[in-house]
């Protein structure tokens, strides 16, 4: 092992945190018109490097539920500031785009963070910062998108109410079980540790945008920046489902406690809830984003319900439904970028129209992701749902099995509307042709394709990724 | 007892008492500002109770910074909010955003 990779083994995690957070801060307080796109592309695609390195090297800086994590939310971070430069100088002006992809990056440097850290007040912190920079993110866009002023201010307020159980959560927990680290107060889920504990576990709902609490998570994503709007409404959300996995780990440690029992039915009731209100929104979206932010809500839910099911592969399930959501989301919001309307902010529906004759490639891999939705055979999303039905019921939740059944019904109304918009109908001339720049959404577009195709052919990377990240955060042997 | 002890044993259920009042003003009033404020002191609460517990005593400022960040970017949103709807009221904000959709849609 070479010294350069020996220290990215040890040190791997604080790269990810402190370089992408340190070039962001760096371009937001000095954003500079021309390199900010450059910059910004290049730390993405460097911190994807590193998350490689840091996976493929092992080590002690991260566990297999990082790993897992860092591997989904890298590529997305990566392929969505490849694709940002080619999106925001139409959307902001130069100086305020390097501005918003700094506040990207930092974005993305508290994921990490969260993903990574085994403290919980660094949990709790870094998901309230990625809440409150995405909410100044979508800011930006308020000078051409008066919604985005709206939308941002909803994400402040629960920035600050989330952040304020988490926090109040994880002061609780170090007031109870005298320490911050997971792995010291494993099994100190009773009484006040244990009241903190679930508050922090709400916090991470909000954040995720787990329903009932997700009308923000749509706002913003149908609002912010087509630029950055992977970062907010992917990175962040599933970084916060991370965070919520590794406490759901916590709770688990003492099956029989009440806690245990509470993660349990909060769960099966917040994925149901998820599951259905994600479905029955998404088609009846009337903007692209927002589609897509509602049917991730209805695969986080999906993945809670196996969650909550329990076990090794009930965590499996989940986390393998959160990455195959991660990479549809991923083309259906870099998509709705590359067929937005030349002039406005929002991506509406009509916006999708024709949009195979003009790019074919783009339409091919918003149509495998529109598939991916219903769970199709042959897509990453199929295993996925295959496997939560599974878990549900092994636990005898036939309503929860029947429930996802239903969810993927309701998809193939979704995945119908996309695909009939993309190619049988002819794009309108008040839209106008799709912008240029479609080789910088190439990255992102591929990288969802391949996953969600490559992974649905045969999945046995990451099922034993997934398994690997299960049996860690359950204590499973 | 001292100032101290007693500022010891309160802080916790002063902290508590300040967020359920901070996040109940934020759900249920219709006034953005106070809603606003609401979140923002119970973010404040949060961050006081996570410094007054050692060793978090660095965290407790990340969060007040971050709490007032937050609460000035909260604060900015809301003058572009009263540029482009006219005041501060949360449901005509809510109508405004169905009519934009919908124009939106009807425009494209």
């Amino acid at each position: 092992m070479t010294d350069p990779a020996a220290f990215i083994a040890v040190h791997g995690a604080d790269i990810l945190t402190i370089a992408p957070f340190a070039v962001g801060a760096a371009l937001t307080v000095a954003p500079h018109r021309r390199l900010g796109a450059l910059v910004a592309a290049a730390t993405g695609v460097v911190m994807l490097g590193v998350a490689a390195g840091v996976a493929a090297l092992g080590g002690p800086a991260v566990d297999p539920l990082s790993t897992g994590a860092l591997l989904v939310l890298a590529p997305v971070g990566a392929a969505g500031f490849v694709a940002a430069g080619a999106v925001l100088a139409r959307e902001v002006d130069r100086r305020t785009q390097a501005v918003a992809l700094g506040l990207g990056l930092m974005v993305l440097a508290a994921a990490f963070s969260a993903v990574t850290t085994d403290d919980v007040v660094t949990l709790a912190l870094s998901l309230t910062a990625t809440a409150v920079l995405g909410a100044g993110l979508t800011a930006l866009a308020a000078g051409r998108n008066r919604a985005a002023s709206a939308a941002a201010f909803t994400a402040v307020l629960v920035a600050l109410c989330a952040g304020a159980l988490g926090l109040f959560g994880a002061g609780l927990i170090v007031g109870g079980a005298g320490a911050s680290d997971l792995l010291a107060i494993a099994g100190a889920g009773a009484g006040g540790a244990g009241v903190g504990i679930a508050l922090l576990a709400l916090a991470c709902a909000a954040y995720a945008g787990l329903a009932p609490m997700h009308g923000w998570a749509a706002d913003v994503a149908a609002s912010t920046p087509h630029g950055t709007a992977p970062i907010v409404m992917i990175v962040a959300r599933v970084a916060a489902f991370v965070g919520l996995t590794r406490l759901w780990g916590l709770s688990q440690l003492e099956p029989a406690s009440a806690l245990a029992e509470a993660f349990v039915v909060g769960g099966a009731a917040l994925g149901a809830v998820g599951v259905a209100a994600g479905s029955i929104q998404a088609i009846g979206a009337r903007d692209a984003r927002r589609l897509a932010a509602h049917a991730l809500t209805a695969q986080f839910g999906c993945a809670l319900i196996g969650l909550a099911a329990g076990g090794v592969d009930g965590a499996m399930a989940a986390l393998f439904v959160v990455a195959a959501g991660a990479a549809t989301a991923l083309a259906l919001v870099v998509g709705a970028a590359a067929a937005r309307p030349q002039l406005g902010a929002a991506a509406p529906m009509s916006a999708l129209d024709g949009l195979a004759a003009q790019r074919p490639f783009v339409a091919a891999a918003m149509g495998v992701a529109a598939f991916g939705l219903t769970g199709a055979p042959l897509t990453a999303a199929f295993l996925g749902k295959w496997l939560s039905v599974e878990a549900a019921l092994g636990r005898g939740w036939y309503w929860a099995a029947a429930l996802i059944v239903a969810a993927s019904f309701a998809a193939v109304f979704v995945a119908g509307q996309i695909i009939e918009r993309l190619y049988f109908r002819e794009r309108s001339a008040q839209i106008g042709p799709a912008p240029a720049g479609a080789l910088a959404f190439a990255p992102a577009l591929a990288a969802s394709m391949a996953v969600t195709l490559a992974f649905g052919w045969n999945g046995a990377a990451p099922l034993e990724a997934a398994r690997l990240a299960a049996r860690a955060i359950t204590g499973a042997p | 007892m001292s100032g101290a002890d007693l500022l010891a044993r309160a802080h916790l259920p002063l902290a508590a008492l300040v967020i359920v009042a901070g996040i109940g003003v934020a759900a249920a009033s219709r006034d953005l500002l106070k809603r606003l404020l609401g979140a923002g002191a119970a973010m404040l609460a949060s961050g006081a109770h996570l410094a007054a517990i050692a060793p978090a005593a660095e965290a407790g400022l990340a969060a007040g910074l971050l709490a007032l960040a937050a609460i000035g970017l909260g604060l900015v949103a809301l003058v572009r909010i009263r540029e482009a709807f006219g005041d501060v009221d949360g449901r005509r904000i809510l109508a405004g955003l169905e009519d934009d959709a919908v124009s939106a849609d009807r425009d494209a």
